[in-house]
């Protein structure tokens, strides 16, 4: 047992020496854009113990980890791929991982002892005690995004898969249409359709 | 509301080009034709907002997604050590071990490495092998985004995700000395030496190419790799790079 536990943390520390100096701040920017599968999630593997941690130390649960986490992770990944926060450096993004989610748990513990759960998108900018996302979202656009983002989780599985191929994966179309054993033209009109429908979800919300 | 609900109904055709617009994907003249009109038509602009929305949502969403699958794969040791409070009193007897065993193992690595020692050629090609440090992911046009994608695989050193990435691109555009080029080293750096040989003679052979000097370097590191002494020293007198003169200065030693 005591074997398994020392692997797991030389594991982990190796994990985060390779985010440190196997990349440079662009091959993380870039990757993150992208939304490079392996970056993202070699970069939430490494930093979830850390916040469980803290969170665990100062009243949490393990659940509560995990959704405070979360959010800060998209929180996180927003911003940099608005450019709202430019990493220097591996290091860097993680440090500000970190921040966020401190900041998001003690925001939660001021004031929200007794609310089950912290809305989403709330931004710990709304708070003048959290300065590191000061600003950095604007309510009504977060509003509308969070709005799209809940229709999204209610969409038809075949549509989920193709705009998420698309908009996330960054596939191309014709990767897709390939996938799904459609010809381009009805994989993008499918797209279309399928986008339509999302759009609908949100203004019946 | 009512403003946002009658706009709903968009031709496919409407779509697409907010789509292609919000993308990224528009060539510049018609991106600055499209912005004209951004300026001038509301309902247009109310339609690429609400987009920009979706598009976001539909991204978050699945990342949101995606984090789920992260998190339930998470190394179960450290599962463990996380819902424990307080550290173990025996993990630095532990660790006293562990750095016993690790002394007692590279021991025995030295003896192996010393009776094993590789061929001269193999060791001169470990010395010398460094994968070009690759080209700035810079998204543009359509196509070189798939290619970037390869690139951001490359750097991080997954070669055969690289590779995986750039051969369908190469089927399209059988001549590129670029993708040959970064082809044929991330074949050598994955091992693959026949294959890196393949693709960094198709640069070579392109004079005209910018990455000709590289391309004879790398050729003749593929050639050394295998052993193939004549090969290897024939590349490397062609290739005017200077590692390949350095290495030249070593193989007459």
């Amino acid at each position: 047992m005591y074997l398994a536990c020392s692997i797991g943390i030389e594991k982990m520390q190796k994990d985060t020496v390779n985010l440190n100096h196997g990349k440079s701040q662009k091959d993380i920017v870039s990757s993150l854009k992208i939304n490079d599968e392996s970056t993202l999630k070699e970069l939430y593997q490494t930093n979830y113990f850390k916040i469980e941690k803290f969170v665990l130390n100062n009243n949490g649960s393990q659940e509560q980890a995990k959704d405070i986490y979360q959010e800060a992770f998209i929180v996180m990944w927003s911003n940099v791929k608005d450019d709202k926060f430019i990493p220097q450096n591996a290091t860097s993004l993680e440090g500000y991982l970190y921040q966020i989610a401190k900041n998001k748990w003690m925001d939660y513990l001021r004031s929200a002892h007794y609310k089950k759960t912290v809305p989403m998108m709330q931004s710990v900018d709304k708070n003048a005690q959290s300065d590191v996302a000061a600003g950095l979202y604007q309510e009504e656009e977060e509003d509308k995004v969070s709005q799209a983002m809940k229709a999204f989780e209610g969409l038809e599985e075949r549509c989920k898969k193709l705009l998420s191929q698309f908009y996330f994966e960054k596939k191309s179309l014709k990767t897709i249409a390939k996938e799904m054993a459609l010809d381009p033209a009805s994989a993008k009109n499918k797209k279309y359709r399928c986008m339509q429908a999302l759009r609908a979800l949100v203004q019946t919300k | 509301m009512s403003s946002r609900g009658k706009h709903i109904d968009i031709t496919q055709e409407a779509f697409e080009t907010i789509d292609r617009y919000l993308s990224g994907d528009m060539e510049q003249t018609e991106r600055d034709k499209f912005e004209q009109r951004l300026l001038s038509d509301a309902v247009l602009r109310e339609q690429v907002e609400a987009y920009r929305a979706l598009f976001k949502g539909v991204e978050m969403g699945s990342l949101k997604a995606k984090l789920e699958s992260f998190h339930r794969e998470l190394p179960e040791e450290g599962k463990k050590k996380g819902g424990r409070s307080g550290k173990s009193v025996f993990m630095g007897t532990f660790a006293r071990y562990a750095v016993a065993a690790s002394v007692i193992f590279f021991i025995l690595l030295g003896s192996w490495w010393i009776f094993n020692s590789p061929a001269r050629h193999e060791q001169l090609f470990a010395n010398h092998f460094k994968p070009d440090p690759g080209l700035a992911t810079v998204m543009s046009s359509d196509n070189d985004y798939d290619f970037y994608v390869g690139m951001v695989d490359y750097k991080r050193e997954e070669y055969q995700k690289a590779l995986e990435q750039w051969a369908p691109l190469l089927e399209e555009r059988p001549g590129s000395d670029t993708l040959n080029y970064f082809m044929g080293v991330a074949y050598l750096a994955a091992g693959q030496e026949n294959q890196a040989i393949a693709h960094l003679k198709e640069v070579v052979e392109n004079q005209a190419s910018p990455f000709v000097q590289e391309a004879g370097y790398y050729l003749g590191l593929s050639y050394l790799k295998h052993g193939r002494m004549e090969e290897a020293r024939a590349a490397f007198a062609k290739s005017s790079d200077e590692r390949s003169k350095e290495i030249l200065k070593e193989l007459d030693n």
